[in-house]
């Protein structure tokens, strides 16, 4: 019974932790936080097993936590609260080419964050081309550009005289 | 022409919840600095805030331990005690303690050991400076636990929290 109770510990644990770094740490993992991440699945792995190192006790931890991520997953596609939690919602970051301060503020993210996923994805080089840029539940950035209106040629835009 | 009025957003934004999910994203990051202040503190065991030294008016008796400790870490009590008018020292230990501790190693060696009553006795040679004993032991489950190491003239409670 312990193995399966500090199996699910762990697991709650993990979501936790996950959740209090922030998607931003998620979807753009620095080489400090893969670090970081290493350090922790290294550090819970003793609190799985404790002294127990045999094969059994090792299944048996396999499979609550894989039992665990199933139920999860199945809970989700039952409740949109839930699915909230457990995943978050995306969030609107630049709007018709204005940044939203407030929430880059708070999901620690800066312009500059944006404009790289943008040059990545769009090649897009200036904000006010981004029509919209959303932080996505799993910390991606996601670009929607704006259309580009094309301006007719100068002389075209004068009107004709008669002759 | 005029750009339209009404938005078309791409995503359903819940900007209650987000807000309360942040919210409580800043509240678990002022738990986890608690945490490694109590950590650092000894509220979690091994820092200064746990370390104690029991001791009781009328007994000459005193149990340096932790009263915080954690579940299967191996743990010290310094027990001390001057020398009497007998050429031997009777430590009692309760039945809390046996229940909760696997004992390590006993330094010195008691000379003969008996249990009875819930009630385990070790009794030790005294020597000129009485007894200076050291008692390694470790937790086997988490929980509060009033433990009691004593002589047969009384005994000092020391109570300890064990974590999981």
């Amino acid at each position: 019974m312990d193995s399966v109770v500090q199996a699910a510990i762990v697991y709650l644990l993990l979501w936790l932790v996950i959740r209090l770094t922030g998607r931003r740490a998620l979807g753009q993992l620095s080489t400090f936080e893969f670090v970081l991440f290493l350090i922790i699945g290294g550090t819970v792995q003793r609190a799985l097993l404790g002294q127990d190192y045999s094969l059994t006790n090792a299944i048996i931890v396999i499979a609550t936590l894989v039992a665990l991520d199933v139920a999860v997953s199945l809970l989700e596609r039952r409740s949109v609260l839930f699915a909230k939690i457990v995943r978050g919602v995306p969030t609107i970051l630049v709007e018709n080419g204005r940044p939203m301060e407030s929430k880059l503020m708070r999901a620690r993210l800066s312009e500059a964050d944006v404009m790289c996923a943008a040059r990545l994805r769009h090649g897009i080089d200036r904000i006010e081309d981004i029509k919209f840029a959303i932080l996505e539940a799993n910390g991606q950035i996601s670009i929607i550009p704006r259309e580009r209106v094309v301006q007719p040629p100068a002389h075209a835009r004068r009107p004709m005289r008669p002759h | 022409m005029r750009e339209a009025d009404r938005q078309q957003r791409p995503v359903y934004e819940d900007a209650r919840f987000q807000n309360i999910s942040w919210t409580l994203q800043r509240v678990g990051w002022a738990a986890v600095v608690l945490i490694a202040i109590a950590g650092l503190t000894g509220v979690l065991s091994h820092g200064h805030l746990s370390n104690v030294v029991a001791r009781q008016s009328g007994l000459p008796l005193s149990v340096g331990y932790e009263r915080f400790q954690r579940m299967t870490v191996l743990y010290r009590f310094d027990i001390t005690m001057p020398r009497g008018p007998e050429d031997e020292i009777r430590l009692t230990f309760n039945k809390a303690f046996w229940d909760l501790y696997e004992i390590d190693s006993v330094q010195p060696q008691p000379a003969r050991s008996s249990a009875s009553d819930g009630v385990f006795t070790m009794t030790f040679d005294a020597t000129d400076r009485g007894l200076n004993a050291v008692v390694w032991a470790r937790p086997r489950s988490f929980g509060y636990a009033p433990l009691e190491i004593g002589t047969p003239s009384g005994a000092l409670t020391l109570p300890v929290l064990v974590y999981p």
